[in-house]
């Protein structure tokens, strides 16, 4: 115990004592986290953006002109067996056309003129979460379509085949992406303590030639490793949390850019723990690989 | 203490540094390295010391065989050796104190303890005003003398010293010698390597002539001269 205080302290002290050479270090490797966390941050957001958008995906169904209230209310019955319904409601003509005059002022007038009203009593249809891929949707609205008094269905049936092309692109990109840039930050922070451990290759000799263990050289080596890793996941958080909070604070005042139903979020909890024990993790590694070699018996 | 037994260092195949060498030097003994340079002293400290590698032969230091312990008891054979480097090694950005001091760290003794003994062995070696000093800005002989008191702190069985008086003037050599003396009355076997002829003059010693990488003798100086007492290429016994 009395050890391991006195690493930790011989860490602080080395810390203290190649300010510069450690200042370097830090900086590197928080560029290097701030990378990774940035990209971290851009993929959950739009994997989440475009969940959400998957979750407005909604089935109409079209039914003929001449069902009775009793024909409605059987189709609806028998569309509500089906496993695949979450929510089912019906939108009868009038409200399908007052609909339209809401959302078309301009074309009120005309629709006036009109003796018969032109629009179709629909059903909108929410799916159940694990029946939204494309292919499902598709045997779905099939099924439906043969149901008699149905006249039409449809489920934006092009956009959700690119939908799920797109997505399953993203994730794998995303994951290609994310192994390089984890890659390259391992990479980058182990050299980068390499540079640092050159610079103190003469301290090493000759606390050796003193008679030091290489675990007594070792341990704070490793310590300060981690201590990097972990100032550096810090500094890294703290640029991308302000960096996120203008961002966002731009995107609320911005006239282009309106995502009503999405608001950006920053990275979750488990996901800051992630990054800083990347930090920490490279950190330690770091030393470990490029310790190896000074510590070899001469 | 020390029994080495034909061992060759090649640092090149074709000009080896040292060749055929056998000795024998006993706990307590006080013994010159002399030769000129190039001669092979430092490479005979650091095949003692362990940080060179005989091409071929045997070194036992202490009763340990070099050829034949683990890697990791290295470290603690070097806690009963001190070795003054003909380059010193110092840290050249820690203080004085920091630099002896590195010797008992490593040992895991405790502050105080080092501060008690750091302070005695700088006392020893003239250099108490110098505490706080970084090597850096020490004179040369300064410096040779914070790396003997590194050297000589954790009270080695046996001191190993690369010219240690190199860089010393008449007065401050005469001072190191005597602290050898007194260090070598308490127990400690010294080696020490010179070119310099004056030094053996100093004490009654043994001294090994060492030329070309190859023992030319093995003498026994007095106060009153040099007189030749074993064989070319023999050993001490
Ligand atoms: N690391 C090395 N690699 C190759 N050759 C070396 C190495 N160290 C020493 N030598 C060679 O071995 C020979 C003996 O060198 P050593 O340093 O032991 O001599 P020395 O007696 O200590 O000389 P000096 O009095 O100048 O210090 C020299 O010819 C030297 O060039
Ligand atoms: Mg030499």
């Amino acid at each position: 115990m009395k050890r391991f205080y006195y690493f930790i302290n011989k860490a602080f002290q080395n810390l203290r004592h190649f300010f510069l050479i450690n200042l370097i270090t830090v900086g590197i490797i928080s560029l290097s986290l701030l990378v990774l966390s940035t990209f971290f941050m851009v993929f959950l957001n739009l994997q989440t953006y475009l969940n959400k958008l998957r979750d407005q995906i909604q089935v109409s169904v079209y039914l003929a002109d001449g069902n009775t209230p009793e024909d409605i209310s059987l189709i609806q019955k028998k569309i509500n067996s089906f496993p695949q319904v979450k929510k089912l409601s019906l939108i009868t003509k009038e409200e399908a056309l007052s609909f339209f005059k809401d959302s078309f002022p301009g074309q009120r007038k005309a629709l006036e003129n009109l003796k018969d009203n032109p629009l179709p009593a629909s059903l909108d249809i929410q799916l159940q979460d694990e029946y939204r891929g494309s292919e499902k949707v598709k045997i779905f609205a099939r099924q439906i379509k043969n149901i008699p008094g149905v006249e039409d269905v449809e489920y934006g049936q092009t956009w959700i085949e690119g939908y799920a092309n797109f997505l399953k692109f993203m994730r794998s990109a995303a994951l290609a992406v994310g192994v390089v840039i984890l890659l390259a930050t391992i990479f980058i922070i182990s050299n980068t303590i390499k540079l640092t451990l050159f610079a103190r290759k003469d301290e090493i000799e000759i606390m050796k030639l003193v008679g030091a263990t290489n675990f007594f050289i070792r341990v704070p080596f490793f310590i300060e490793g981690i201590l990097q890793g972990l100032l550096g996941a810090f500094f890294a958080l703290m640029v991308l949390f302000f960096s996120y909070q203008l961002f966002s604070n731009w995107i609320g005042q911005s006239s282009y850019f309106s995502l009503k139903f999405f608001k950006i979020f920053f990275l979750p909890f488990h996901h800051l723990l992630l990054i800083t024990a990347v930090g920490m993790i490279t950190g330690l590694l770091g030393s470990f690989f490029s310790l190896g070699r000074y510590l070899k018996y001469e | 203490m020390i029994q080495m037994l034909h061992v060759y260092k090649n640092y090149s195949p074709k000009y080896p540094a040292l060749s055929d060498i056998s000795l024998n030097i006993e706990k307590g003994e006080f013994v010159f390295i002399f030769g000129p340079s190039g001669a092979g002293k430092t490479t005979l400290l650091k095949l003692i010391f362990g940080a060179e590698h005989p091409s071929k032969g045997q070194i036992i230091v202490n009763g340990m065989n070099f050829g034949r312990f683990k890697k990791s008891t290295l470290p603690l054979l070097r806690r009963k050796m001190g070795f003054v480097f003909q380059d010193f090694k110092l840290l050249n950005h820690r203080t004085v104190f920091d630099n002896v001091g590195l010797a008992l760290e490593v040992v895991g003794i405790k502050k105080t303890e080092i501060k008690r003994r750091v302070l005695k062995v700088l006392k020893h070696v003239g250099l108490s005003s110098r505490i706080n000093t970084v090597p850096l800005v020490l004179s040369g002989g300064e410096q040779q003398r914070v790396a003997i008191a590194r050297a000589i702190v954790n009270e080695p069985a046996l001191l190993l010293a690369d010219e240690p008086t190199g860089n010393l003037d008449a007065e401050l050599t005469k001072e190191i010698m005597k602290l050898f003396k007194i260090i070598n009355a308490w127990g400690t076997t010294i080696v020490i390597a010179t070119h310099d002829k004056n030094l053996l003059n100093f004490n009654p010693t043994k001294v090994v002539a060492l030329e070309h990488g190859k023992i030319k003798g093995v003498f026994v100086t007095g106060r009153k001269g040099a007189e030749e007492t074993a064989t070319r290429n023999g050993s001490i016994n």
